[in-house]
């Protein structure tokens, strides 16, 4: 009795795993996908680029903007040392903005297309705008407190990098709970793009109030970089930490890839042996 | 002063050699589970078969 039970879920299953690779197959979702895991992981320059360049360009890229904020830029006449957080904590904006317009990219090509494969660039992107977001409240909130005496303040900047955290925050959850529908898929592509058209707003903030009435500087919109070597590092951890954002981003999306494929392999299976 | 920056770039730079070192080792890690994945997609029902077994 137990045994026909057993056999009776099993078989359920099984007919749920078959309808849901018949429908992957309808989106023709499994042909992107694997193609973008062999460009990735093959032979080509370009995955050459991804495995050998882009790993040094960042190695050398971070330990030189290590050398020029710890031993290059001198101190900032009235924050001192702590000023030279600046470097991590701009670059980290800009690693965050430039993943954002890949998300905003990505998930409207899904949304228009529904090819997974855009989908996938999108939910990798997220996840490391997520880390480099949560690095850019982090150090913000260390400057502040050293600089301002108080970790955070509730004024236009802050309030709307916090807001787009929590946008970033909502898409992973979503993703997390998600089982793969493609309405879950939408949804979150949905959160993605209102994520992104944070940015403009993030950026602008600043100029919202009156630098009289908030703490945040507005180095860039005032010109503010007397020497040039405060503009120099800047420049060089910026484009590092671009560097760096690109490989997780590519190590990302190859595990969500291979994640599919071996789910792709298990309904093979199940195929091949209807009856277990 | 001099001195203490220098120590934090030493500091900063082996935190950061650890980190890239491990993160290299995910890259090496990944193209080889993606060889396996290649040869397993060839014979479909491989990794089952052997978790029935086990």
């Amino acid at each position: 009795m137990l045994s026909l039970e057993c056999e009776e879920v099993l078989s359920e299953i099984n007919k749920a795993i078959l309808d849901e690779g018949l429908r992957a197959d309808e989106e023709g979702s499994s042909f992107f996908s694997h193609d973008l895991l062999d460009i990735l992981l093959g032979k080509s320059n370009f995955s050459l680029f991804f495995t050998w360049a882009l790993p040094a360009l960042s190695f050398l890229g971070i330990q030189v903007s290590l050398y020029m904020v710890f031993l290059y830029v001198p101190d900032e006449r009235v924050m001192g040392a702590v000023q030279r957080i600046f470097y991590f904590h701009v670059g980290s904006a800009f690693c965050t903005y430039a993943l954002l317009i890949s998300v905003f990219i990505s998930s409207v090509v899904y949304l228009s297309t529904k090819k997974i494969v855009w989908d996938q660039i999108a939910n990798s992107s997220v996840f490391v705008a997520f880390f480099f977001s949560s690095i850019l409240l982090g150090t913000g909130m260390i400057w502040g407190h050293s600089a301002w005496n108080t970790w955070w303040r509730w004024e236009p900047r802050l309030v709307s990098s916090l807001v787009l955290w929590l946008f970033l925050l909502a898409y992973l959850v979503v993703r997390g709970f998600s089982k793969g529908e493609v309405s879950e898929r939408g949804g979150a592509a949905v959160i993605g793009i209102v994520a992104s058209l944070m940015v403009p707003i993030v950026i602008f903030s600043v100029r919202m109030l009156d630098q009289s009435q908030q703490l945040h500087p507005q180095v860039a919109a005032n010109q503010g970089f007397t020497d040039p070597r405060y503009l120099q590092a800047l420049l060089v951890a910026s484009l590092s930490l671009i560097c760096f954002s690109l490989w997780l981003c590519k190590l990302r999306l190859v595990q969500i890839l291979m994640d599919e494929r071996i789910e792709d392999i298990e309904i093979d299976y199940f195929r091949a042996k209807p009856k277990i | 002063m001099t001195d203490t920056y220098f120590d934090l770039f030493l500091g900063y730079s082996l935190v950061w050699l650890v980190l890239f070192l491990l993160l290299l080792r995910l890259t090496f890690f990944q193209k080889k589970l993606g060889d396996k994945i290649s040869v397993l997609e060839k014979t479909p029902g491989r990794v089952l078969e052997s978790d029935h077994k086990a």
